[in-house]
């Protein structure tokens, strides 16, 4: 004998891809004010009834739980039901309530998502889907990125000499206004 | 006397009041040059809506002619990405 072993006849596949298509942005401009962001995506395998559908979100973007529970996809009860938004992971839990069959288009719209507050393109979205136990893994991709087109503006910027005496060396003063809070690190360059 | 070159730029933060106490940011200049000032927030204090802060040292147009105006004002994440625009 030169090799031996047992098999149970079981074996766990591997979970299947999820096409995406680019993001939709309601209003994709910097600075943290809220979008709905439409995700569409081609899951390879069927999702059936009952299914689950993880939407996890890049760390670039904050979730507003109670708005995004109260309008979008997780209003549309007859095809989805939102059973869950975890902060810390980011992630978006839906429930299908209908077969949904692999290879079919699946729209589905986030409200109340807090933009970027930079135009740098976000880590990618991950869309995954599960079997009803919401454990088994059917697909696993979308991971399509966004970005921001447009830069929220500065409400107000002055700039006041102390002495406004031609050539004189003095000390300026600014002053700059903005809803969006400056953040440790930030450069402001003029 | 000798007059600091324009060049020597300093920047002072100006004391914000946020809720009745006086709070200030820790800013440097991060590059200077003729035509363009950077400066970096290395901690900010609680915020408000405004951002106060002086420069020391920069010379006054050499005439009453009036200057051209502040623009593309620009500010920047740490990762150098554009966050907001004047």
């Amino acid at each position: 004998m030169v090799d031996s072993g047992i098999s149970d006849g079981s074996f766990t596949p591997t979970s299947g891809n999820i096409e995406g298509r680019p993001i939709i942005v309601t209003n994709a401009i910097t600075s943290g004010i809220e979008s709905t962001y439409t995700l569409i995506f081609i899951p390879q395998s069927a999702i059936p009834k009952d299914g689950v559908i993880h939407i996890v979100l890049p760390p670039e973007i904050t979730l507003n739980p109670s708005i995004i529970r109260s309008g979008g996809s997780c209003t549309q009860n007859d095809a989805f039901v939102c059973t869950d938004v975890l902060v810390d992971q980011r992630t978006i839990v839906i429930q299908s309530k209908e077969k949904i069959n692999g290879g079919t288009s699946v729209t589905i719209n986030i409200e109340g998502v807090q933009n970027p507050r930079s135009e740098a393109p976000t880590e990618v979205f991950l869309v995954i889907t599960f079997d009803q136990d919401g454990i088994s893994e059917i697909d696993r991709g979308f991971r399509v990125s966004t970005q921001m087109t447009t830069l929220w503006p500065i409400d107000n910027f002055s700039v006041e000499p102390n002495s406004a005496i031609n050539g004189f060396v003095n000390a300026y003063n600014f002053t700059l206004s903005t809803k969006v809070p400056i953040i440790d690190g930030d450069v402001i360059q003029f | 006397m000798t007059l600091p070159t324009p060049l020597d730029l300093i920047v002072v933060p100006i004391a914000r009041v946020v809720g009745g106490v006086s709070v200030t940011d820790d800013i440097i200049i991060e590059k200077q040059g003729s035509h363009q000032v950077g400066i970096t927030f290395k901690k900010v204090a609680p915020t408000t809506e405004t951002y106060k802060w002086q420069i020391l040292n920069l010379k006054n147009p050499p005439s009453t002619k009036p200057s051209a105006p502040f623009v593309n004002l620009v500010v920047l994440s740490a990762a150098s990405s554009q966050v907001q625009t004047f």
